[in-house]
């Protein structure tokens, strides 16, 4: 499949695609027919699930997916994402909790966004400084911020969940922003964490594709050495993307805590799996050089397609047997579809590379 | 030498008949014919990507030919690994060497068949074995160092002794003298033609026609993955080699390389020119040091030393890639910054490093964007870049140092190793620097390709850049410099 192109980086989403579709296809016909007001409608395939069980909660993760795949992109890995996902929830609740009930869009909007972004940025500056300044591995620095960032959250927020009992957060940023609603026909849509999703996905994109800054990443993951040579900011580079990864994890922050109207210490716990997953599935390689925007969002849409699945198929009829899928398998089932998804994607390459090198 | 009725042996060491190799999207071989007699020295010759290191590749089992019928020894050869072959007798000396560097000389020797007891490595026999293995090569090291450690020419025989401690009986060498110096050269082409008399059967794969003359008892020309023609060893001539490699139709340009004489004039005025690139009292990493030297705009200055004298550290030192601990460096006017590539390019010096694979190419990114990287600013227009105009320039700095086997998108692992060094060659020429530090600029480079850098470092220096070169090759580097200095062990 990935044969079509000349190369792995333009041919990449193709065999994603493929995958979606297998995804997509396997889950109509698995799923059972289900009674609505409507009439009857397939469970998997209808705007109901698709767009409140699969895309609204699939865009914090493909947001930190994005700039999982930056860091990836560059050789490195940053396994501290749920915490400053977490991180950044928590503080924009504690700060709009004082805010009140009906307090001005004009007042809240900008301390929400500069309290979420700001705490996810200076997170991700300090996961950067300590990466490309004490030279130590990556995993091992965001390893040891993973564990700080999320007990920086157990110490300050005593009663684990924000708002605190009898506060609540401006609706001007709750309803009235994140959580907006969009009424279509007899059932309503709430577009904006999507909306923001696909905004980020094209920042990035753009970013990667036709800025100086982020080509170059491409250069710093694929030989460093060579990127010193030509001259390139490899130290700035290298911050940066730490920095840029943890402002997405910010944002991400700032969605699901308007979103839920609330945010708890345990927010975004064992995120980083799920995220770095999605950035692989979708095609960043953890040696560094290869990666790209809608790659991590497709990544982050078969994880979600998978979960989804599991949520709502009881069990598989293939035919030969019944496959039975109950919450328990659910840890089994999501890590063996993503290592399916990752190696129906790579069968493509390996066969090209074989081709190749004879 | 060593002529005993080689010709009347019915069995070859290699026969290979049509062997076709194609790579996607191109042919590297296509029916290539080649016959090398038990106990000879086999030279193979041929423009970059001619097919030379793929040939020899499958000969080793790297590649599996597509189509062609390849007997080694007289039996039938249909490996599909490097280890097949190896154990048929076969070896490679790379041209890319392929050591594990943190690993000991004899735990890279013996690599994938360490002495084990008890399922403990057992150091001490390792280590005797690899001494004995090194004995035929002449290499006196410690067995216990670390291979990082060692000069490429200690590496290269390092590879040699793996291949004739491993029973080889034919080794095809790739290149094997581009990265060596004049004395280390020397040494190496005795010790393969000892290993020829003594009945190894060696293929030589070079671009050095003097030393394929010397040591070679016959030739093949390969020319775009054909056969352009043999030459027995006794009637080959230079002139007729590179007759057969640039082929008729190129005929004009091989003249051109053969006989252009260096712009000596332009020697002249550089005279009064002030010196452009100015180094005092520099002192850097490993005890470089102290150097003082000067290079005026337009003029060549050519380094020569021994490997490991502190050529390519001096050149890194300038760049700013190494750290200085003392010294002054001027450029023109303008002193640049102790450890800062970022003030040297702005001030207008450029480095083409001598480990391409290492410090000069990104091998998974395309040709386009390794000669554009680090200048990607070039073609920014408002917030983004002008992707067209990237693609535009860059092939044709690619262009104009005649590239081949290019295809967009393609990484630029996948080019052979000569085209592989103009690729880093068209990043630091389509700059126009005014001063240029260039170390190994034509390694593994063409005859052909040669003469065409040559006379783009002679433009250069002619239009004001100021250069100064690093070669190992020394009739290159007399013949590009206007002025030579001596270095050795780290100063001038
Ligand atoms: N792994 C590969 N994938 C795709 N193309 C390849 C690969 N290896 C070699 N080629 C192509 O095959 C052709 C022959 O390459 P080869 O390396 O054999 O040339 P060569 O004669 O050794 O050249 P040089 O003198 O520059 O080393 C070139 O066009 C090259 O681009
Ligand atoms: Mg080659």
């Amino acid at each position: 499949m990935n044969s079509a192109g000349p190369s792995s980086s333009s041919s990449r989403p193709w065999g994603l695609l493929l995958v979606l579709l297998g995804l997509g296809t396997l889950l109509t016909l698995a799923s059972d027919p289900l009674q609505t007001a409507s009439g009857t409608q397939n469970a998997f395939l209808r705007v109901d699930n698709l767009v409140a069980n699969v895309a609204t909660p699939m865009s914090w993760m493909a947001i930190m997916a994005l700039g999982a795949t930056l860091v990836i992109l560059t050789g490195g890995i940053d396994i501290s994402v749920g915490s400053i996902f977490g991180l950044s929830a928590l503080a924009t609740a504690a700060v709009l909790q004082r805010f009140a009930v009906d307090a001005s869009a004009w007042l809240v909007l900008p301390t929400a966004l500069a309290v979420a972004l700001g705490v996810g940025t200076a997170c991700g500056l300090v996961n950067g400084l300590l990466v490309a300044g004490l030279r130590i591995h990556p995993f091992i620095v965001t390893l040891g911020t993973l564990s700080i960032f999320r007990g920086i959250g157990l110490v300050a927020v005593r009663d684990k969940t924000l708002p605190s009992l009898g506060e609540q957060l401006p609706t001007a940023f709750t309803e009235g922003f994140v959580g907006a609603r969009w009424n279509v026909g007899d059932t309503f849509l709430q577009p904006v964490p999507m909306i923001v999703m696909l905004v980020c996905t094209v920042i990035v994109g753009v970013y990667l594709a036709r800025r100086v800054g982020g080509r170059q990443l491409y250069a710093l993951g694929g030989n460093e050495e060579a990127a010193r040579y030509a001259g390139l900011p490899t130290t700035r580079l290298r911050v940066r993307v730490y920095a840029l990864a943890g402002l997405l994890a910010g944002v991400a922050g700032l969605l699901s805590c308007g979103f839920y109207q609330s945010a708890n210490t345990a927010t975004g716990e064992g995120y980083e799996l799920a995220v770095i997953a999605a950035a692989v599935v979708g095609g960043a390689s953890l040696q560094g050089g290869r990666g790209t925007a809608l790659g991590a969002l497709l990544g982050a849409l078969v994880i979600k397609l998978i979960e989804n699945g599991i949520d709502i198929l009881r069990e598989i009829d293939l035919g030969l047997f019944v496959l039975p899928i109950s919450k328990e398998y659910s840890k089994i089932l999501i890590g063996l579809a993503i290592l399916a998804a990752v190696a129906v994607d790579r069968l493509g390459e390996v066969w090209r590379r074989a081709r190749a090198a004879g | 030498m060593g002529s005993l009725a080689r010709g009347s042996l019915s069995v070859a060491a290699v026969d290979a008949r049509g062997i076709v190799k194609r790579f996607a999207g191109q042919v590297a071989l296509r029916g290539v014919d080649l016959r090398v007699a038990i106990g000879s020295c086999h030279g193979l010759l041929g423009e970059n990507g001619a097919g030379k290191s793929t040939l020899g590749r499958v000969i080793a089992g790297v590649h599996k030919p597509d189509a062609g019928e390849l007997a080694v020894m007289g039996k039938p050869a249909r490996w599909t690994s490097p280890r097949d072959a190896l154990r048929a007798g076969v070896a490679m000396v790379h041209q890319e060497l392929a050591f594990c560097p943190e690993l000991s000389v004899a735990e890279n020797l013996h690599l994938g068949r360490w002495p084990t007891r008890g399922g403990f490595v057992q150091r001490r026999a390792m280590e005797s074995a690899a001494r004995e293995a090194l004995v035929p090569v002449g290499l006196d090291i410690d067995p216990a160092r670390a291979v990082g450690s060692l000069s490429t020419a200690q590496e290269q025989l390092l590879q040699i002794a793996q291949a004739l401690a491993s029973g080889a009986r034919l080794v095809v060498f790739d290149e094997p003298t581009s990265s060596l110096d004049d004395a280390e050269c020397q040494r190496l082409l005795a010790l393969v033609q000892r290993l020829v008399r003594e009945g190894l059967t060696v293929i030589w794969v070079s671009h050095r026609l003097p030393e394929v003359l010397a040591i070679c008892d016959r030739m093949t020309v390969l020319r775009d993955g054909e056969m352009a023609g043999e030459l027995e060893g006794s009637n080959a001539t230079e002139e007729r080699l590179v007759e057969m490699l640039v082929g008729e139709h190129r005929e004009l340009r091989a003249a051109k390389a053969e006989t252009a004489p260096p712009p000596r004039d332009l020697a002249a005025p550089a005279e009064q020119a002030p010196a452009f690139l100015r180094v005092e009292g520099l002192q850097g990493e490993r005890g470089l040091g102290p150097i003082d030297l000067e290079v005026r705009a337009g003029e060549i200055v050519g380094l020569e030393g021994l490997l490991g004298s502190g050529r390519s550290r001096l050149l890194a030192t300038l760049f700013g890639l190494l750290p200085r601990h003392a010294g002054r460096v001027f450029v023109g006017d303008t002193e640049l910054p102790p450890n800062n590539v970022r003030a040297a390019l702005n001030a207008g010096v450029a480095l083409v490093p001598e480990d391409r694979k290492r410090q000069g190419l990104v091998l998974g990114l395309d040709a386009a964007r390794n000669v554009a990287l680090g200048q990607e600013a070039r073609w920014q227009r408002g917030a983004l870049l002008d992707l067209a105009a990237e693609q535009h320039d860059t092939h044709a700095a690619l262009a104009e140092l005649d590239v081949r086997g290019l295809r967009p998108g393609a990484a630029v692992a996948a080019l052979s190793g000569g085209n592989q060094q103009k690729v880093v060659l068209a990043r630091w020429l389509s700059q126009s620097p005014r001063v240029l530090l260039v170390d190994e600029p034509t390694r593994g480079v063409d005859v052909g390709a040669k003469a065409a850098i040559h006379a783009r470092l002679h433009a250069l220096a002619a239009s004001g850049t100021a250069i100064l070169l690093v070669s190992s090759d020394r009739p290159e580097l007399r013949a590009l410099s206007s002025r030579v200095i001596p270095m050795a062990r780290n100063v001038t």
